[in-house]
């Protein structure tokens, strides 16, 4: 039986190194070519927001002008009657 | 505590840190020692000694006022050994002569005042404030700086052994405090005593968005932006509401109390959490990226996720990218502590060395059991602490407010002084917001791994 191993897709935030602030549409462009399906692009904080394959997550890394890529992490607060929120 | 070696007394009782000596009423207080023939050897030694008229407090017919006590007169406590004595210098001199020769008398020591350990002071004597502050609760310096140095005097007499400790004050003890014109918050951070108002500061709230038909936020400077797809600004879940009430809420809300700091800031509501209070990174870099574009001096995130072995490296450069363009970022260490047996390290993304990470205590100035503490050596530090148990701030109506606790309530009133710092120092930038927030703290003799600096203090 064939087994179709699915990518997991991820969601991740990226920051642009300082040097690259004043052309995060360049870094974008690349992180695109590199495989990941841009979501937002935050040119004033320098960040981009989006998914991409897990296959492809390490290689992101790898573009010119990204000083970080991560995981999106995720926030739950507690409910509206909780004594400590 | 009682001294047997006959030393001066107060010489091993209280910090050397402090130069101010302890009140004491003016009577004396006699160590007796124990036993029967002792007793009676050493209420001879008070009359032929000293002079002095003896009572015995186990005789009905004898006031236990000790405030009535006449000149002259020694108030015998037989089941505890001990004399409260009104006497004039030299009959106390006698009678410390006698202690040097401890066949009766053990110690001599001038009786101390205490403070009840409850904050703010029951019937606090009432001092007039600066007419800035109308309305502000009034609270006696004197009596803070008693009941300062009675908590110390008590621990150091723990410290020194012997005595069982006191039983912690527990956080029902706000049922007893003067909340009527301002929260205890307000008060401990000297919010009520501060001229300043947030004018001119855009302060961004990341949170669940606001409540914006609240009628004490009526005719408010209020920008709003939501960031959760589907869903308005429109706070459908009263977290948002409350921090941003503790943040920028009004000076005189009708009905009292205040519970809000910087009152004329304007506020930035972004809403980055969904109505089920959740949310992600993209969203909050989105709200960051939001308020640096609109120029909002001062950001707060009530906000946090379990942190990993390190700080995010993309909030930390954002973070770092705000704070030199004049922003700055305040946010939770976590609620996942259960102090004593366990704490939790601070939260992401406040463990960020570029992110002000904000504690929690309560009103008795201790850390609350929930908060978390800076655990991790690589980064993940608590900056500085703010009132955090029993805080009432505004609800979305019909409920209009409510009392509740968390790091999430303490990181408002960070941004809220924050902004009123900023007011107060035109031009400063965030780096030197941040430094003067930090040292401006109120030092609370807690270790910094639990609480920073301090509390939180505003400029007054």
């Amino acid at each position: 039986m064939l087994h179709m191993n699915l990518p997991e897709r991820i969601p991740v935030v990226v920051s642009v190194d300082d040097a690259h602030l004043s052309k995060v549409d360049e870094v974008v462009a690349r992180l695109r070519a590199a495989g990941m399906e841009v979501a937002q692009t935050l040119a004033h904080a320098g960040a981009v927001t989006g998914h991409v394959d897990s296959g492809r997550y390490d290689a992101l890394k790898q573009v010119h002008g990204v000083s970080g890529v991560e995981r999106e992490r995720t926030f739950q607060l507690p409910p509206p009657d909780a004594k400590i929120q | 505590m009682f001294s047997t070696s006959g030393r001066e007394p107060f010489s091993g009782a209280f910090s050397s840190r402090r130069d101010v000596r302890p009140e004491t009423t003016g009577r004396t207080l006699v160590l007796m020692r124990h036993g029967k023939d002792a007793m009676a050897a050493g209420v001879k030694a008070l009359s032929s000694a000293a002079g002095l008229s003896t009572l015995r407090a186990s005789d009905a017919s004898n006031s236990m006022k000790m405030a009535d006590l006449e000149p002259s007169t020694a108030m015998i406590l037989d089941e505890i050994g001990v004399a409260v004595v009104n006497g004039n210098p030299d009959q106390i001199g006698r009678l410390s002569i006698q202690a040097t020769r401890p066949d009766s008398i053990l110690a001599v020591e001038a009786e101390r005042v205490v403070y009840a350990a409850v904050w703010p002071p029951i019937g606090a004597a009432v001092m007039p404030v600066a007419p800035a502050a109308a309305g502000a609760p009034n609270v006696t310096r004197e009596y803070l700086r008693g009941y300062r140095d009675g908590l110390d005097h008590a621990a150091d007499l723990c410290f020194a052994g012997g005595v069982a400790p006191l039983e912690p004050v527990r956080a029902n003890e706000r049922a007893r405090m003067n909340e009527s014109a301002a929260t205890w918050g307000l008060q401990a951070t000297r919010v009520v005593e501060s001229i300043w108002t947030g004018s001119g500061v855009k302060i961004a709230v990341l949170d669940t968005g606001f409540d914006l038909t609240h009628p004490d936020f009526a005719g408010r400077a209020i920008v709003t932006q939501s960031f959760v797809s589907g869903e308005p600004p429109q706070d459908g879940v009263g977290h948002g509401t409350h921090c941003i009430g503790t943040a920028a809420g009004a000076r005189q809300p009708n009905p009292l109390p205040r519970y809000g700091i910087a009152y004329e800031s304007e506020i930035y509501v972004g809403k980055v959490l969904n109505n089920a209070g959740r949310g992600g990174d993209a969203d909050i870099l989105a709200g960051i990226d939001w308020a640096m574009r609109n120029g909002c001096r001062v950001v707060s995130m009530s906000l946090g996720a379990p942190p990993g072995p390190k700080p995010s490296t993309v909030f930390e450069n954002i973070a770092r990218r705000a704070l030199a363009g004049g922003m700055l970022i305040i946010a939770a260490a976590g609620n996942e502590s259960d102090r004593p047996s366990y704490v939790a390290p601070v939260d992401h993304p406040a463990n960020c060395p570029s992110i002000m990470a904000v504690a929690a205590l309560d009103a008795t100035l201790q850390v609350a059991f929930f908060s978390n503490g800076g655990i991790e050596p690589n980064g993940g530090q608590v900056n500085i602490a703010g009132p955090g148990v029993d805080v009432y701030s505004s609800w979305p109506m019909p409920k209009r407010y409510d009392t509740i606790s968390g790091t999430s309530m303490a990181t408002p009133h960070v941004a809220g002084i924050a902004a009123l710092h900023a007011q107060a120092n035109p031009g400063i930038s965030a780096v030197d917001l941040w430094t003067r927030l930090v040292k401006s703290a109120r030092p609370l003799g807690l270790p910094a791994a639990d609480v920073g600096s301090g509390l939180v203090q505003a400029p007054v």
